[in-house]
């Protein structure tokens, strides 16, 4: 038994192991030492890129990040919710195919995907082309480069990952219970609001935290639809790492992008566990 | 659930939005897609239908390179995660009980890549490059995309386990073959579907992975990363027919993957 | 008088505090029906996957054959296990199904196909070898389990509740079929069932389960006309119960039973056999083919004894008949089962043929009484 263990697990909890977990230690550790003349790491103990990373300068870029993750979460789950809501209602002979569909490119290439952007979305491109020609503009509208643009692309890229788990909650509702609403009075606004919204909530929270996560993080959109700024933190990680070879700050803001998640992760999961020590049942 | 409790014109918004959800979704397929087919390739204007930026691309030595490599790399990934997740998947669901390992898995899925992509380039470059003298490549992109791709692998194989029934591995062993023979010719094919699934998940997501192929790449090109450089330098036509290819390959790779799953059953 | 193939001795396998199974002997023997009784959770079942090989007992021996089984992994030993789900090999046709257990001994590809073709006439399934599980009907699947079990000519066949999964109409069938492969195929059957009926259709010896210990053994129909204990009278065939406690009569040494309301004089031979003292807890178990009930105004229509009982007891005196009334005929199609309410709230169900013409309708105030032989008494075991 103790040998089966050692042959399933061993190999994959050994690689991660090597290329995870010393990765991430290592990082950890970068961030508290300092940075070489030409670029690289001295280990010299330090607390400075801690302190760099609260400077207004680059507490703007966090700041700014957290804004855009969560205005792209409310957004997809304002046009989420809804569409998940349909699928999860429709006869079950076309739900998984409308779901696969939906679902579908999320697989595909983040980068092409907002490469396609682009084209729809600058001066010459689609969009406002046909805005023009319907007359409703007169001058090309500046669609993108801007904030504009990165919600547009991240809500874009993430908005299958909130469907799936809300539609997965809401498939799983006991129909009674809206019946329960109704025949006790509630119309199909109120049962909605005191009956599917709450217990739709774990669904609700999961499908935040798989927008609200990469959105933070993100590199590609910001890059290639915020017009190349270090806007984000991901943008700020990349030039910092990269362009100004300033590997401990790097790390340390890395760090500090992990300890937002980590505790939105936790405070998800706190609110979840209360949610469910109220509820009797499903 | 057939919702009878939303009628009438609540129901007919709530089509309405799918539509244009689903809409917002493809859109930017369809017209890449469409551009790439664009003699003038340019939005403008629709000059004919054309062939011309595809042939372009093949003719491309850098951007068919790149596309060999990325090739190298999701086959030499794939094999790796599929073999190791799914020896994972298989010890977590039958040999421990620790909600600890359960939860680890979805570590490599929830780190943000651009963490995931400075960390491995640090490791490498201390344990490789500066320990061994060895320069970055194709080969260190493998061992990166590797270790995100074992967790998707072992979720997917997992979620098949669950659904086993263990009785037919008794049968086997009541029948004469010991554990060894049992996993090879009873369990490994119940689970086939499970491992095919996730190998296809594993390719499609080391073919168009770019951040941490970025970082971890050292002067050579993965395709992701060739396409951002051109990218970076603005529109061009050869773009929109690359992008075409490289979604309808997705498309097709996550099609049948649904349906080995789908029909396994 | 057949030998015993199988010797358990001292079987016991605990899951954490609970004994499973605790503490038991069996012999089992060859060419022989039997039946595992007892309801779900007596142990039945981990006794079955102890002697295949899937469960390792915590105490005690198997030996087949003289051979002691412990430790020897299941792939190892010459028995074979009919799967409650049947556990056919989803991926694999019906033939390669079959050919399973002979391949993994090595046999030659000639001699698998002939024993798969045998094994598939054997269970009348001609001509499926190519078609694959899902394609089968539940009969069907149970057959090709059947013979994937039976084509590696085990010493004994082990089968879990082989018939639960079937409807009734196959049931009957499948019963006959069970009994007809025994027969030919001649090696042990040994079946593990919930089901009284299945038990008794099929088996040529019972033992009784319950919370881990066999509480009888014998042939079906020795446990079903003499049982020892009330479980096993009620496990195996309807019964109509009658409890109380033994004491002797009033300043004599004859024994007596005395329910609520009655009082059954005892035979003081079967008394002692089943070491039953004064203040022990018994009961007389009437079958229903065995009850009499007569209208009260036609006379005194009681017949017979009881085993081990007095005659006198149930004929006269108020104090000793079953007085009770009718409280429902149900029609079985040629006979009826009456129900009647006697004295002290119990309820006794006889099988009678004629029941209206012996005006035996709801309401009519009846007695109870016994065939020759027809009623048991047994020691009350039941909490």
């Amino acid at each position: 038994m103790r040998r089966r263990r050692l042959i399933l697990l061993g190999p994959a909890l050994a690689w991660w192991a090597v290329f995870l977990v010393v990765p991430v230690a290592l990082i950890l550790a970068y961030s508290f030492f300092e940075r070489g003349t030409y670029g690289g790491v001295v280990p010299n103990f330090t607390l400075d890129n801690f302190a760099r990373a609260l400077d207004p300068l680059y507490l703007r870029v966090l700041v700014f990040s957290v804004r855009i993750a969560v205005t792209a979460t409310v957004v997809a789950l304002l046009i989420g919710y809804p569409a998940a809501y349909l699928i999860a209602t429709l006869p079950p002979r076309w739900r998984t195919p409308v779901l696969v569909l939906t679902v579908l490119p999320f697989w595909t290439s983040l980068l092409i995907r907002t490469y396609a952007w682009i084209v729809l979305l600058n001066r010459e491109g689609l969009i406002n082309r046909g805005l023009e020609g319907a007359g409703l503009i007169t001058e090309p509208l500046q669609l993108l480069n801007n904030e504009f643009a990165i919600v547009l692309g991240l809500v874009y890229g993430y908005l299958p990952l909130m469907i799936l788990p809300i539609y997965a909650s809401i498939e799983r509702l006991n129909p009674e219970l809206r019946e329960a609403s109704a025949d006790l009075g509630g119309g199909p606004f109120r049962t909605f609001l005191r009956v599917t919204l709450p217990l739709t909530l774990p669904g609700i929270a999961a499908g935040c935290i798989f927008v609200f996560v990469p959105s933070l993080g993100n590199f590609i959109v910001p890059d290639l639809l915020g017009g190349g700024l270090t806007s984000m933190v991901g943008n700020l990680i990349q030039s910092q790492f990269l362009k100004a070879r300033d590997w401990p700050f790097g790390a340390t803001l890395s760090l500090v992008l992990i300890g937002l998640m980590g505790a939105l992760l936790f405070l998800q999961s706190w609110l979840l566990s209360r949610q469910r020590r109220e509820q009797l049942d499903g | 659930m057939a919702d009878r409790a939303i009628r009438g014109w609540g129901r007919r918004f709530l089509r309405l939005e799918l539509g244009v959800v689903l809409a917002f979704l493809y859109l930017p397929i369809v017209v890449v897609a469409g551009l790439s087919f664009n003699k003038s390739g340019l939005p403008t204007a629709w000059t004919g239908f054309s062939l011309d930026w595809y042939a372009s691309v093949v003719q491309n030595e850098s951007l068919l390179g790149a596309f060999g490599n990325t090739l190298i790399v999701g086959v030499a990934t794939t094999i790796i995660a599929t073999v190791l997740g799914t020896l994972l998947a298989l010890g977590l669901e039958r040999t421990v009980k620790s909600p600890f390992l359960y939860t680890f898995v979805y570590v490599p899925m929830i780190i943000p890549d651009i963490v995931f992509a400075i960390a491995l380039l640090s490791f490498y470059n201390l344990a490789f490059t500066a320990m061994l003298n060895l320069k970055l490549g194709l080969w260190s992109v493998v061992l990166s995309h590797v270790t995100f791709d074992i967790a998707f692998v072992a979720v997917v194989v997992r979620t098949r386990l669950r659904h086993f029934d263990r009785s037919i591995e008794e049968a086997s062993l009541d029948l004469g073959a010991n554990e060894l023979r049992t996993f090879w010719n009873v369990t490994l094919p119940a689970i086939l579907p499970g491992v095919v699934a996730g190998a296809l998940i594993a390719f499609t997501l080391s073919f168009d992975e770019f951040i941490i192929a970025f970082f971890t790449k050292g002067t050579s090109e993965t395709f992701p990363t060739q396409v951002y450089s051109m990218v970076r330098f603005g529109v061009t036509p050869e773009v929109n027919a690359i992008a075409t290819v490289v979604l309808g390959l997705s498309i097709t790779l996550v099609l049948a993957s649904q349906r080995i799953r789908g029909s396994a059953d | 008088m057949s030998e015993s193939i199988i010797r358990i001795e001292g079987l016991t396998k605990r899951f954490g505090e609970v004994a499973a199974v605790d503490n038991v002997d069996l012999d089992l023997q060859e060419n022989e029906f039997f039946a595992l009784l007892g309801p779900s959770g007596c142990g039945k079942t981990t006794l079955l996957r102890m002697l295949a090989g899937f469960e390792t007992p915590d105490a005690g021996r198997i030996t087949l054959d003289g051979r002691d089984l412990v430790g020897v992994p299941p792939y190892r030993r010459p028995l074979n296990l009919m799967f409650q789900t049947y556990a056919l090999f989803p991926h694999l046709r019906v033939a390669d199904n079959v050919a399973y257990g002979l391949r993994m001994d090595g046999v030659g590809k000639a001699e698998v196909s002939r024993r798969v073709g045998e094994a598939l006439d054997l269970v009348r399934l001609p001509g499926l070898e190519r078609r694959r599980p899902h394609q089968l009907s539940g009969g069907q699947r149970q057959r090709v389990a059947l013979a994937r079990a039976l084509v590696k000519r085990p010493r004994v066949l082990l089968l879990d509740e082989p018939l639960a999964a079937l409807d009734r109409e196959i049931r009957l069938e499948m019963q006959l079929e069970l009994k007809r492969l025994q027969h030919s195929v001649g090696i042990t059957f040994v079946v593990v069932t919930h089901d009284q009926e299945e038990a008794l259709a099929l088996a040529d010896r019972v033992a009784v389960m319950r919370t881990g210990r066999i509480l009888q053994v014998g042939p079906v129909e020795e446990l079903y006309e003499r049982p020892r204990a009330l479980s096993v009278a009620t496990a195996l065939g309807e019964a109509n119960v009658l409890r109380g406690v033994v004491e002797h009569a009033e300043g004599t040494d004859t024994p007596q039973l005395r329910g609520t309301s009655w009082v059954i004089r005892l035979d003081r031979a079967t008394v002692d056999g089943l070491a039953l003292r004064p203040g022990d807890r018994a009961a007389i178990v009437l079958r229903p083919e065995r009850t009499v009930v007569t209208a009260v105004a036609g006379g005194d229509g009681l017949t017979g004894m009881g085993v081990g009982m007095d005659a006198a007891a149930v004929t006269g005196g108020p104090e000793a008949a079953l007085r009770g009334r009718v409280s429902e005929t149900i029609y079985l199609g040629g006979s009826h089962k009456v129900a009647v309410d006697v004295a002290d709230g119990t309820q006794v169900v006889a099988r009678v043929q004629g029941a209206h013409e012996a005006n035996l309708v709801p309401g009519a105030q009846v007695t109870v009484g016994w065939r020759p032989d027809g009623a048991v008494l047994v020691v009350d075991d039941r909490g």
